[in-house]
């Protein structure tokens, strides 16, 4: 009789690991499935050897970004307000027709210059950019 | 007789009882380690080759099908990579072709350092189209409260 009131206290004391295991698994599962990797992007289209003299191409604005940091819309000097205004010329507020331009950079800039002259557009509501 | 009988079977069935219960110890173990392991991991993965890339305000995010995407890295030192392997820059178009290979439906992505000249990117690009790609993906790290 003693000897059973000894063992009972003593299996009591084991630590219940089974709300230990559910949490660490739980959160486990959690983490594979909702840290997915994310890219954040800025996209680009490639003009295709032969689709480069088409029609379509040729018709999007062309705009030139310089080493001197100038900004150049089919070959006129603008600034950046006046690209804007130069823009909504082109994809006048209310059409449907797909806002892209070519852009041209000159290999002297910076890369972040680029991004921020590409962003800049993005933020202006072009859809596509097309970089030649 | 009958009484001791009883307690005794009852005894040995609890005593059965007991010791089924299997020890989730080490589970415990292992899933705490592996818990650990992606806490550490998952953000190097997702970071890949560490370059100091531009930010931008209107970057958006690739989700779907992100872990299929070609990731091209150029580092401030030059140094190339195509996901987290170095090349050659003279093996670069080579290798590119090679590791574009079916997925020619994706653009790729260019993961340049933000100090780099343009020059170099336009290189990447050229040599991204001469692989057949119909566009590329820039990687910007979008602006914070943007």
């Amino acid at each position: 009789m003693s000897t059973r009131k000894l063992r009972n206290p003593r299996s009591s004391s084991s630590l219940n690991m089974t709300p230990l295991a559910d949490v660490s698994l739980s959160l486990l599962l959690g983490f594979m499935v909702i840290t997915p990797i994310i890219f954040q992007t800025l996209s680009a289209e490639l003009p295709a050897g032969a689709g480069v003299g088409s029609g379509q191409i040729q018709q999007d604005p062309i705009i030139e970004y310089t080493a001197e940091q100038k900004i150049l819309l089919n070959g006129d000097e603008v600034t950046m307000e006046e690209l804007r205004e130069r823009l909504d010329e082109f994809f006048p507020p209310g059409t449907d027709r797909q806002r892209k331009v070519m852009f041209t950079g000159s290999g002297e800039l910076v890369y972040d210059e680029v991004v921020a002259f590409l962003d800049f557009l993005r933020e202006y509501g072009i859809e596509t950019i097309g970089i030649r | 007789m009958a009484k001791k009988q009883l307690f005794n079977s009852l005894t040995i069935q609890a005593g059965a009882r007991k010791s089924a219960m299997a020890d989730i110890t080490p589970l415990v173990n292992v899933a705490l380690c592996l818990l650990i392991v992606f806490l550490v991991v998952m953000p190097m993965i997702q970071e890949g080759i560490p370059v100091d890339i531009p930010e931008a305000d209107s970057a958006e995010e690739i989700v779907e099908r992100a872990t299929e995407y070609l990731v091209l890295s150029i580092k401030e030192d030059g140094s190339l990579f195509i996901d987290l392997n170095e090349v050659h820059p003279g093996e670069l178009r080579q290798a590119l072709a090679d590791a574009y290979e079916g997925k020619e439906d994706l653009p790729i992505v260019i993961k340049g350092a933000r100090n780099l000249p343009y020059s170099e990117i336009l290189a990447l690009i050229e040599i991204c189209q001469n692989v057949g790609a119909s566009g590329v993906e820039l990687f910007a790290r979008r602006r914070e409260g943007s």
